[in-house]
């Protein structure tokens, strides 16, 4: 009883942090654009928090370049558990166009586990939404 | 042992903590879906705070290495206590279970402990946005507190009497104050914006600016607390307003009513504003909301 209300109160209060790394930007606009009114994600319960500490679910979104590399282990690091990441577009799904290039250190999956893909150059809102429902049902 | 357990139900559920909360719950929700509605949004539904708590109380709780554990703890539990408190004291409709003669000042000292309880947890948490964070408390609370319990203290000097009771049961025999002293109402609404962290008066927690502002670095167990206190505000300070100005009410029905309203007003005020600067606030209060306090005031000492 009390482990179906805390899963029914996880899968309904997910909050977001978007983790820009070395993208093109498209893909964050996107990421702002879903919590917009047009979109609404605050219906299903997602607010965007600015820090990692409050944070439920980390939307990466670019290539993982070496610059980030720490930087984003270390974002992951200060996310209290349960914690699960989304990755955001080509690029981070697994480095685009952008795979040849010097600073590039690898696609996300093989830097942090990763929960769900959206591919897409960039996805639009309606994928991360149901990217995120697609995560949700799998939540315990 | 029948008074103990008298006073345990009535911190612990009516009209203390669960009562408060599930009231303040709704209350903060019904915020939400205002705001949600004048955006064109659909916005959360009902159940939303709690589910946040729920999702809070089940998460991890880091304490990080730089901050001072022990205050890091305890700021979110002063915040709590004093809200509970007073929401044990607060009348809920015409009679209080704890009321005493002197619970106007009691409640006024208790009110301010959140705002310093938030100070606490901005400077020991170890993150500079939380530093940033509680400087700015600090100040807009220099700016409010002043007109706040100068307001508060109009209605007592007009009945020569420090009880809240008191207060409400003249209301409710020869009208509510706000019609008397309109100006000192005026202040004492604009004292609330800061007092629960809305717009315009949102500085310290500004989430575009200092991330999250004191709360910066607390999660799971700790912020689900400071949570929890943001639910028994949404509660307990309009139910303060109602039984300082709006004439308290005679039943609980009607005084939820009257909490709604205050609610709806403040919601609407932090809806429609953009967020001012520190000192544009500051300024705001010293040279607005402090003067029509200042009248209403001086009105009720010469001539009550
Ligand atoms: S996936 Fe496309 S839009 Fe997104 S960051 Fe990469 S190149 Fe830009």
């Amino acid at each position: 009883m009390l482990k179906a209300l805390r899963s029914f109160a996880r899968r309904k209060s997910p909050w977001i942090m978007h983790v820009p790394c070395g993208g093109c930007n498209g893909c964050d606009i996107e990421v702002v654009a879903a919590l917009t009114p047009k979109f609404d994600v605050e219906r299903f319960g997602v607010l965007q928090k600015g820090t990692p500490r409050h944070a439920d679910i980390l939307i990466v979104t670019g290539v993982v370049t070496a610059q980030i590399l720490d930087r984003l282990k270390r974002i992951y690091d200060l996310t209290p558990n349960p914690k699960h990441i989304v990755a955001f577009g080509s690029c981070a799904v697994d480095g685009d166009i952008f795979r040849e290039g010097y600073g590039f250190a690898g696609p996300l999956d093989e830097v942090l586990p990763v929960d769900i893909y959206v591919p897409g150059c960039p996805p639009r809102p309606e994928a991360l939404i149901d990217g995120l429902n697609k995560l949700l049902k799998r939540l315990k | 042992m029948i008074e103990v357990i008298n006073l345990m139900v009535g911190l612990l559920i009516y009209p203390g903590l669960a009562f408060s909360l599930a009231i303040g719950g709704v209350f903060y929700w019904l915020y939400r879906k205002v705001r949600a509605r004048l955006q064109a949004r659909i916005g959360p539904p009902w159940y939303q705070y709690f589910m946040d708590l729920i999702k809070l109380f089940s998460k991890e709780s880091v304490i990080p290495y730089s901050s001072r554990g022990a205050a890091m703890v305890l700021a979110p539990i002063f915040s709590l206590t004093s809200l509970v408190l007073v929401a044990a004291m607060m009348p809920v409709g015409s009679e209080s279970i704890f009321g005493f003669d002197e619970d106007l000042i009691v409640t006024l000292y208790l009110l301010a402990i959140p705002g310093l309880a938030m100070i606490i947890a901005g400077n020991v948490s170890g993150s500079p946005y939380g530093s940033v964070g509680s400087s700015r408390e600090a100040s807009i609370m220099v700016g409010y507190e002043l007109p706040y319990v100068l307001s508060a203290l109009t209605v007592g000097f007009h009945l020569r009497s420090l009880s809240i009771s008191r207060i409400v049961s003249y209301q409710l025999e020869s009208g509510a104050f706000f019609m008397k002293y309109p100006l000192a109402t005026l202040a004492f609404l604009m004292c609330l914006l800061p007092k629960m962290g809305r717009r315009p008066f949102d500085a310290p927690e500004a989430d575009t600016e200092i991330i999250g502002g004191p709360l910066t670095e607390y999660s799971g167990l700790l912020l689900g607390l400071f949570e929890v206190a943001n639910g028994l505000k949404w509660f307990v300070i309009p139910a303060f307003t109602v039984n300082m100005f709006f004439g308290g009410a005679a039943n609980p029905i009607e005084f939820l009513a009257k909490c709604l309203g205050v609610v709806l007003f403040l919601s609407v005020l932090d809806i429609i504003h953009p967020r001012y600067r520190i000192d544009q606030g500051f300024r705001f209060f010293f040279k607005w909301i402090l003067p029509l306090a200042l009248i209403d005031f001086v009105r009720s000492l010469i001539w009550p």
